[in-house]
């Protein structure tokens, strides 16, 4: 029923005008199988007393097509990657969403002991961070870049200890353009303490993958 | 420019009706045997909700002479004056003031109760929330809501809830420094009295004083 629904949403948003398909290139979570533990379906790694769940913003649109959108939507025409003023990723920093999710009021982080690595010689740990933000809502958290949302602390400010007393989220900024969906690489969220005890998180391993949004057009 | 009078009666006259429509929590009068029991527990938290949006900050050399915010009641003082007032007509000793805000993650209009539970544990909550509303520092502004609820976390149960509402007047424009505390910069000394009588109002109701 509520597929049925969304299909006709979808399709009465798209009677008017064109419709848009982005591909989109993505880094998507998983664990390894050995780690013994696995991502839920929204996304989250079940530690003692917490879940974390990490998102990558390295996401890049890889193709658009467009077309008409009268009843049936047809996005069939090709559009260049720059069609619709795509910023440049290279030049600005590497950006990871870190959710936490605690169970009581004793768990802090200390986000500069999160690790980012790229193949064996580049390990990194964070240089700024933005947060504690709300964790936004979404449907999957495997299918999203990034799900920190309302931040009351303004701006990006130097890597410090926080408390984290409610379900929040922190966003931690790595130096160094964001890479391509096809390079690997692992988030292991290190620091990570339940009333000064260490709580050990498996690492993250990122891989590429592909999100597809369709979008109308006026 | 300030919105005439009947625009805001209107605008007031929606969000009662709003509230009184349900979106929002319905009414629930405490119980006399939960009111009896509130000294002998063993803890009381009082917990408040984020009331501001940061604003981008405004550069002082062209400060605009109104600028949209999303802001809620000033919760924190609200709360703070409900917990003193009741601390001082109900004996209460046990009610320990929670003072970082919460993130609202909202189900049907209000915070989903489990987040707290999900923190705190077990026992009872005072909670105080009020919704976003998008708003003009420097106008004057129609009314802002505040829901007050009791909640005990070991069952979710809703014990005693109620809504109180207050007229901001016109917003003040704070300096970037005084926006740091939060939404209660944006009122004045005047609006400041009046979300107190607000708070005043919630505990009256709390304790069955009020109709």
């Amino acid at each position: 029923m509520t597929r049925r629904l969304a299909l006709l949403a979808a399709l009465l948003a798209l009677g008017h005008g064109c419709a848009l398909l982005t591909v989109q290139d993505v880094s998507r979570p998983s664990l390894d199988v050995q780690e013994g533990q696995r991502l839920d379906d929204e996304g989250w790694v079940m530690l003692v007393r917490a879940r974390v769940a990490v998102a990558a913003r390295n996401d890049r649109d890889a193709a658009l097509f467009v077309g008409p959108g009268l009843m049936v939507p047809l996005p069939i025409v090709p559009l260049p990657v720059s069609a619709l003023g795509t910023p440049a990723r290279e030049d600005i920093s590497f950006w990871i969403d870190v959710a936490i999710d605690p169970e009581g009021e004793r768990f802090t982080l200390d986000p500069g002991e999160v690790r980012l690595s790229i193949g064996e010689r580049i390990d990194l740990r964070p240089v700024r961070m933005r947060g504690l933000a709300a964790v936004r809502h979404v449907a999957d958290r495997r299918r999203v870049s990034s799900f920190c949302g309302f931040d009351a602390t303004g701006g990006p400010r130097a890597v410090d200890r926080i408390a984290v007393t409610q379900r929040s989220c922190v966003s931690l900024e790595f130096d160094l353009p964001p890479p391509p969906a096809d390079v690997p690489f692992t988030v292991l969220v290190a620091g990570l303490r339940d009333g000064g005890q260490p709580v050990s998180a498996p690492a993250i391993r990122f891989t590429k993958g592909r999100r597809f949004r369709l979008e109308s057009l006026p | 420019m300030a919105h005439a009078p009947a625009a805001r009666l209107v605008a007031t006259a929606l969000v009662l009706a709003a509230v009184a429509a349900g979106c929002g929590p319905k009414r629930v009068v405490v119980a006399p045997d939960t009111m009896a029991a509130l000294s002998r527990e063993p803890r009381i938290l009082a917990v408040h909700y984020y009331d501001l949006i940061p604003p981008p900050p405004a550069a002082a050399s062209a400060m605009p002479a109104a600028r949209w915010i999303t802001m809620a009641a000033p919760t924190r003082r609200i709360k703070e004056r409900f917990v003193r007032e009741a601390q001082a007509r109900l004996g209460l000793q046990n009610v320990r003031d929670v003072t970082e805000p919460r993130f609202a993650y909202i189900y049907r209009f209000m915070p989903e109760v489990v987040w707290l539970q999900r923190t705190f544990g077990r026992g009872l909550v005072l909670e105080f929330y009020s919704p976003w509303r998008p708003r003009q520092a420097g106008l004057r502004e129609g009314s802002m809501v505040v829901h007050g609820r009791l909640l005990r976390l070991d069952d979710l149960a809703v014990l005693w809830a109620d809504t109180c509402a207050f007229e901001p007047g016109t917003l003040a424009m704070p300096s970037p420094e005084a926006e740091a505390a939060g939404a209660e910069a944006f009122y004045t000394a005047e609006a400041l009295q009046r979300a107190d009588g607000c708070a005043d109002a919630l505990l009256a109701d709390l304790l069955g004083s009020r109709r």
